[in-house]
């Protein structure tokens, strides 16, 4: 009885113990990455391209932000970049909550084939929409202006499906009670639906932030000039086509980047889980 | 309420995809007249030309290997990491950051990664004496660089959305399972996995979908090389219409035939949204 | 009476549109213009040198002309945006176009006809280096003006090739061939001879050339008979071959230019072939990390053979006004002067466009000090560039596809190349 009783904490323990040592790998694995970004960015380009690499800067060196701050006029792609990402997650806020209210509590003609057509704008990407954009855009002689990267992303498709979704959640008893009270529609969306679906608008601007944030194809083909360039295509221009790739500006670049992001992660991490999962369930 | 939306998605989706319909019938390079060709332009992509066929492969097999790791992974990972704690959470959270890193950064890292000559992994490789791979320059190997990036990248998002679903399982279901001292891999066959099976196929639809659509990492990592060997349908479309001559009613045929199959994939879903839905 | 008028009147009206077609009215600068120039050059120094162009004429033109530079990344993405730019009505005025999309947008008649200018302003067109005339005319008219032009250029470990036994520069690929097999065995495989990357119509289009008189294309441009009379199977087979044999490099898929270079850098290569654009940038990376850079000429099969490239200045006929284009030609016109044509060379590489620039003290004390920079104008002599054809782009493009297959894929025989690329030149032809 005894015996048995540590036999089974030993194997309990080599299993917790195989289970630490992975989890550490995982680790590992997903973060290691970050770690190679942010020491590279720190070395010399001697040492950045030396094989074996070493895993700590031997001479710490912030020549490489300074470069990158020479080479570009970072607050103009920074401010591009904040301008975009803000809009456009007010603008699918504001234009996708009614919308995502009416699907969800409204029945009127159309709705099933609107519904429909939300899901299929859903599936489409922009690299086979681009083409006609574009062409829209340059006659309208908005290239030269930020609004390309804002205003085609004013709806989105897969945050109306979301917010829908959590809408519908809403016990149908509440509004009723609060209709009766002669509540205004945009009382009942501000005072009942948004407070019962936070996870979600969390999750939707979330993904609007990420996703506009991070984008480079669109504004590669949607920006006419340097001045309503975002970080990301300014980050690519670090990459010397005629020379060989100078990694720690390149990290530098790429670290400024993700910083932003990492650090609204880490601030709201806790909240941004519970929200995503949550949404994934509903 | 919804005019708005619906407004915008009229204007940047439904018009540029109707136009791209019509102009897959035509000979067209944006400046010359356009010239009515029928049916040609879908000839030579189906019939003529091998590399489309070539594309949609590596885009059907991307796809499916795209499905198959990251729902497989997702589901052990969030088996292994349910337990409530501390440092769960933040292997849960270190898993997320990815997803949440631009491609071109990504791209940056792992290219680096692959290098033949320098990179990480042929440097692991060495040291248990395995001889070198080619990685992204290896042409039946490069579509599985590809995969592993993506999943990498979005393993922690999916990972979060089954960890939610298990605990939304009730504990009764799950403590008289254990009670009954089941082996292991029945309980997890015959009671989790029927309970998590909506949320899993809701998976399995937009991972199919949003891997039909890959376009940044490709793009970065391999322009589509060596050859065609990771040209996706994405990529092939972009590359006619913007690179090959602007060859854009040729690319307006690739992109519809794209369309097509993203069409299918979205009945097929809400055919299953409608079943649970009546199933509820 | 009346009908001697008419024919006067008519006589005098023919006169003055002829002047029009030949001599352009000189352009009355009168408002302040800005003209938009699309460009291809990055964060390097021929970005650098460009911009300081730019201001400079900017500065001190007075004709209130105002030029604004915008980098649109690769010439692959300048050509796409102009081209997108124009179906939309929104061009730039001015364009750096490569050499694969001049024929392309020329035979669209997208491009100024600068011959008025030429002829008014006395513009000395036979100043310019004429082996790069191919690509300024077409149809008779002045399409571009040569600006980022260039050549490839064989740059090599001096130290390397020294000490298998070549003290100088080889003077055939077969020579070439022999030393770079030698230091990669003397090296037990950690160092390579030599790389190519892929750039079908510069660095492929030479090698051939060198087997068949023409390259990948035709010197009609109307079709590829390297298919037919072996020469692309030669070349294919034997380019397999080497990168097989292991001492000719593999090239990278992305950012294939700049691996070679860091593995020169790094001493793993011991030579590559790479344009003579890059030379100040290629000189200043062996000058920090210690290697005795050699430049020469570029080897083909039995001597020397060297492809012509780069980008010329193409002002956009459509939605500019006059005024904009005259102001353009301004601009063109203050780029081909020698100071800056010579400065341009010196700066970064690029080739010297014009006689008159190669005699200032400028280009003479560069090439007195550096003897590298004067390869790019020197092998001239045996350069030939790729036939002027509107199917430049989108046949280079498929022979590319092509080559990466075989020699970065290797999952298909050369013969299954030349059979692939014989059906889809039926479609391109």
């Amino acid at each position: 009885m005894y015996s048995k009783h540590t036999g089974l904490d030993l194997r309990r323990g080599v299993t917790s113990g195989i289970s630490f040592a992975f989890k550490l790998f995982m680790l590992v694995l997903f973060l290691f990455p970050f770690y190679w970004l942010i020491i590279t960015s720190f070395k010399t380009y001697g040492e950045s391209i030396v094989f074996p690499p070493t895993l700590i800067p031997r001479n710490f060196t912030l020549a490489a932000f300074e470069q990158v701050f020479s080479r570009l006029n970072l607050w103009n792609y920074l401010k591009n970049s904040i301008i975009v990402t803000l809009s456009v997650i007010i603008i699918q806020t504001l234009v996708g909550v009614p919308a995502a209210y009416a699907l969800a509590r409204y029945s009127f003609r159309g709705k099933g084939v609107m519904l429909a057509l939300v899901m299929a704008a859903f599936m489409v990407p922009t690299q086979i929409t681009f083409i006609t954009v574009y062409i829209m855009m340059s006659k309208l002689r908005w290239l030269n202006t930020l609004l390309p990267q804002i205003v085609p992303f004013g709806a989105s498709a897969y945050g109306i499906f979301l917010l829908r979704q959590a809408f519908m959640q809403v016990p149908a008893d509440i509004i009723e009670a609060a209709r009766l009270d002669n509540a205004s529609e945009l009382k009942i969306i501000t005072r009942i639906m948004l407070p019962a679906a936070r996870s979600s608008l969390m999750t939707v601007s979330l993904f609007s932030f990420v996703g506009s944030w991070n984008s480079y194809f669109w504004p590669l083909v949607m920006s006419n000039s340097e001045k309503v360039r975002p970080l990301t295509l300014a980050i690519e221009r670090l990459k010397d086509q005629d020379a060989g790739i100078n990694w720690p500006v390149i990290m530098a670049g790429n670290m400024i980047m993700v910083l932003p992001v990492l650090v609204i992660f880490l601030l709201l991490s806790n909240k941004i889980i519970s929200a995503v999962g949550y949404r994934g369930i509903k | 309420m919804v005019a708005p939306a619906m407004t915008f998605l009229a204007i940047f989706t439904f018009y540029p995809l109707a136009n791209l319909v019509y102009l897959s019938f035509f000979r067209y390079n944006l400046i010359s007249d356009k010239v009515f060709v029928g049916l040609t332009n879908y000839r030579n992509l189906l019939f003529v030309k091998k590399d489309f066929l070539q594309a949609l492969e590596n885009t059907v097999v991307y796809s499916f290997a795209v499905v198959f790791f990251t729902i497989l992974l997702a589901i052990l990972f969030a088996l292994w990491l349910e337990k409530d704690s501390w440092f769960n959470r933040f292997i849960q959270k270190s898993m997320f950051t990815p997803y949440l890193i631009a491609m071109v950064s990504t791209a940056y890292i792992w290219s680096w990664i692959f290098d033949v000559n320098s990179g990480l992994l042929n440097a692991a490789l060495a040291l248990i004496d395995v001889s070198p791979l080619r990685w992204l320059n290896d042409s039946s190997l490069a579509i599985w660089c590809i995969v592993i990036v993506s999943v990498w990248k979005s393993l922690g998002y999916y990972l979060l959305i089954v960890l939610a679903s298990l605990k939304s399982i009730p504990r009764e279901i799950i403590e008289a399972a254990e009670l009954d001292n089941t082996p292991w891999l029945r309980k997890f066959v015959r009671i989790i996995l029927p309970m998590i099976s909506p949320q899993i196929f809701f998976l399995l639809i937009t991972i199919t979908i949003s891997s039909f659509r890959v376009f940044d990492s490709v793009q970065v990592m391999t322009n589509g090389g060596p050859g065609n060997a990771t040209d996706v349908l994405v990529t092939y479309v972009h590359r006619y219409a913007f690179q090959m001559n602007m060859r854009v009613g040729y690319a307006s045929a690739a992109g519809s035939v794209l369309l097509f199959i993203l069409m299918v994939l979205t009945i097929f879903y809400f055919r299953f949204l409608g079943r649970k839905v009546h199933y509820q | 009476m009346k009908k001697l008028f008419v024919v006067l009147l008519m006589g005098a009206v023919l006169l003055g549109s002829a002047q029009g077609i030949l001599f352009a009215e000189a352009a009355a600068f009168t408002e302040p213009v800005t003209i938009t120039f699309w460009h291809a050059r990055g964060s390097s120094v021929d970005a650098q040198w460009l911009e300081k162009s730019i201001n400079e004429f900017n500065a001190t033109n007075n004709l209130g002309i105002t030029v604004e530079g915008v980098y649109q990344g690769y010439f692959s993405d300048v050509q796409a945006k102009t081209l997108a730019a124009i179906a939309a009505g929104d061009p730039p005025t001015l364009a750096e176009i490569s050499c694969t999309a001049i024929p392309l947008l020329a035979t669209q008649d997208l491009l100024v006809d600068m011959t008025p200018y030429v002829n008014r302003d006395g513009f000395d067109m036979n100043n310019i280096v004429e082996a790069v005339s191919d690509y300024i005319y077409y149809n008779g008219q002045i399409v571009t003006m040569p600006y980022t032009r260039g050549t490839a250029i064989m740059y090599y470990n001096k130290d390397m090739y020294a000490e298998v036994g070549l003290d100088r520069a080889p003077t055939t690929l077969e020579e070439l061939n022999h030393y770079a097999k030698l230091i990669y065995e003397n090296s037990n495989g950690a160092v390579q001879g030599i790389g190519y990357t892929i750039e079908a119509n510069y660095y492929q289009h030479y090698l051939v050339q060198s087997l068949n008189g023409v390259g990948i294309l035709d010197a009609d441009g109307t079709g590829a008979s390297c298919l037919e009379d072996g020469s692309l199977l030669r070349f294919l087979t034997d380019w397999y071959e080497w990168t097989e044999e292991g001492w000719c490099a593999i090239p990278a898929l992305s950012s294939a230019s700049s691996v070679v270079q860091e593995d020169f850098n790094n001493k793993s290569l011991a030579a590559f072939v790479s344009s003579s654009n890059r030379a100040t940038t290629i000189l200043n990376n062996a000058k920090a990390n210690g290697i005795d850079l050699g430049m020469s000429y570029t080897v083909g099969y039995g001597g020397y053979s060297a492809p012509i490239g780069g980008g010329s200045l193409g002002i956009i006929n459509r939605d500019n006004s006059d005024l904009e284009i005259a102001a353009a030609w301004e601009f063109i016109k203050f780029l081909m002067t020698d100071a800056q044509v010579a400065g341009n060379h010196v700066a970064s590489g690029v080739l010297p466009v014009t006689y008159s620039s190669i005699e200032t003290d400028i280009i003479q004390d560069c090439w007195a000090e550096n003897e590298g920079y004067r390869i790019s104008y020197e092998q001239l002599d045996f350069a030939s560039e790729i036939a002027f054809s509107p199917h430049v782009s989108e046949w280079s493009s498929i022979v590319k596809s092509a080559m990466s297959q075989l020699i970065q894929g290797r999952n298909i025989t050369p013969e299954e190349v030349v059979e692939s690329l014989k059906a889809e030149a039926a479609m391109v032809f």
